[in-house]
């Protein structure tokens, strides 16, 4: 069966490919060029759990406190717009805040889930847990 | 003492209007096109070689793309591959903002809520929107946590409508609070150096080194939670589950 | 004294009490830490105890900041 337009180019394709001593040589010295940069990296995996944690500090702490200016200016506005007394502000400047400590609450369970599973993954049996 | 708060005037360089509002042509301005422009450069010089071992520029734009598309496929999935360019240029677009202002005599772009809060209403909305475009007025029951006795469903419904609402404030009030803060310390303590002069200044010159340094990462920082943050609104959305 | 300033002063006191929310929340995340450094194994199942004294500490701090409120806006 003669070869259709698609098998012939795959056929030429493979002859591109098929590697040449002097590509064979091009490849082992991009091998030993790379394992050397690789070397020289700065980026430890400390530092980048370092940095995550401290991306997470700043989160925690925004979503605490916006919680409770959310909640308040919600209230504050619902105040003025129904004309009641300040109970609106207060009622909602404390669902804020239980808001603001529900998403505290589950950004923490987020990092012991990630944790457990990063330690689930390791399976170094003398190794300690993270202790975040 | 210099002012440390007259960095984040507005200046108008080019006076324009637009409809009786003023559009006029500020240094903030300025500065988000020299981010821009920085941002094209990088992208589209850096990848003119296109060679199989990157040059240096390449390189850095190699890495950014590698950056953002890891963080979109770890929390977003496959579904968000197709947000990948929003997420990439929001996520630029902090991180240049952030880096220019740390050179001397700019001006930080995102240390005005405004920017901030509008680059936050952009991803607030725009979550929205794809969540009740895929889900239909299902996405409501995003609201509604499961296991619950049913007596105390209202109440923990508004707190999570609640708790919804916070994440654009939240989002641009990080941004805004931590560049703001930053850059006042750093102009406060720039004061104490001249102040000081030759004789005490050497303290408050090691502290501002220190503290610059500190600066660039919260920087880096700073840009990395906000598109992070976008894509785990982005999951929610899609995926709608808590 | 001028009842607008008596109330601003009255609120800034009460805010005080977010000194016991910081203190208490501090107190319950350090002892969390040095019992989890010592038996790793234990820390993930206290890991609620923790959640719900965290909340705890807090909300009586924001007691005293719905205090402060009470005195601004309703008196």
């Amino acid at each position: 069966m003669a070869k259709t337009a698609k098998g012939r180019g795959a056929d030429r394709t493979r002859e591109r490919n098929r590697k040449s001593p002097a590509q064979d040589d091009k490849l082992a010295d991009f091998d030993k060029r790379l394992g050397r940069a690789k070397g020289r990296r700065s980026v430890t995996p400390e530092a980048t759990a370092r940095s995550n944690a401290m991306g997470t500090a700043f989160r925690i702490s925004s979503e605490l406190v916006v919680g409770l200016f959310v909640g308040g200016f919600i209230g504050w506005q619902l105040d003025k717009w129904f004309d009641t007394s300040p109970v609106l502000l207060l009622l909602f400047f404390l669902l804020g805040a239980a808001a603001g400590i529900w998403n505290v609450i589950r950004v923490a369970l987020e990092m012991q889930s990630n944790a457990q599973d990063a330690d689930g993954a390791s399976k170094k049996p003398g190794s300690e847990p993270e202790s975040r | 003492m210099p002012n440390p708060m007259h960095q984040f005037e507005i200046k108008r360089l080019i006076n324009l209007e637009f409809l009786g509002l003023d559009a006029s042509f500020t240094n903030s301005s300025l500065f988000m096109v020299i981010a821009i422009g920085g941002i094209t450069f990088l992208t589209i010089w850096g990848m003119r070689g296109r060679a199989l071992v990157p040059t240096r520029m390449q390189s850095v734009a190699e890495i950014s793309y590698e950056f953002v598309a890891n963080m979109v496929r770890d929390n977003v999935g496959s579904a968000g591959q197709k947000y990948f360019p929003f997420i990439f240029s929001l996520f630029m677009f902090v991180l240049f903002c952030n880096m220019l202002g740390m050179t001397p005599y700019s001006f930080t772009v995102t240390s005005h809520i405004i920017v901030t809060f509008a680059l936050a209403a952009i991803v607030f909305i725009g979550v929205t929107v794809i969540g009740f475009a895929k889900h239909g007025l299902g996405f409501l029951k995003f609201f509604v946590p499961s296991g619950v006795p049913v007596a105390l469903l209202p109440l923990l419904v508004v707190i999570e409508v609640i708790s919804y609402l916070t994440r654009p404030v939240s989002l641009s009030v990080r941004l805004f609070a931590n560049m703001m803060a930053g850059h006042t310390m750093l102009k406060v303590f720039g004061a104490f150096v001249v102040g000081l002069g030759l004789i005490g200044g050497w303290a408050p010159l090691a502290f501002m080194v220190a503290f610059t340094g500190l600066e660039i990462l919260v920087a880096f920082l700073q840009a990395y939670v906000f598109a992070i943050l976008t894509c785990i609104y982005l999951n929610d959305a899609l995926h709608m589950h808590h | 004294m001028d009842p607008a300033a008596a109330k601003l002063i009255g609120a800034g006191l009460a805010s005080i009490a977010l000194v016991g929310a910081g203190i208490g929340i501090g107190t319950i995340f350090g002892n969390y830490l040095a019992g989890a450094l010592r038996n790793p194994s234990a820390a993930p199942g206290q890991f609620a105890n923790l959640l719900l004294g965290f909340a705890l500490a807090e909300a009586t701090g924001l007691f005293g900041l719905v205090v402060a409120l009470i005195i601004l806006f309703v008196f």
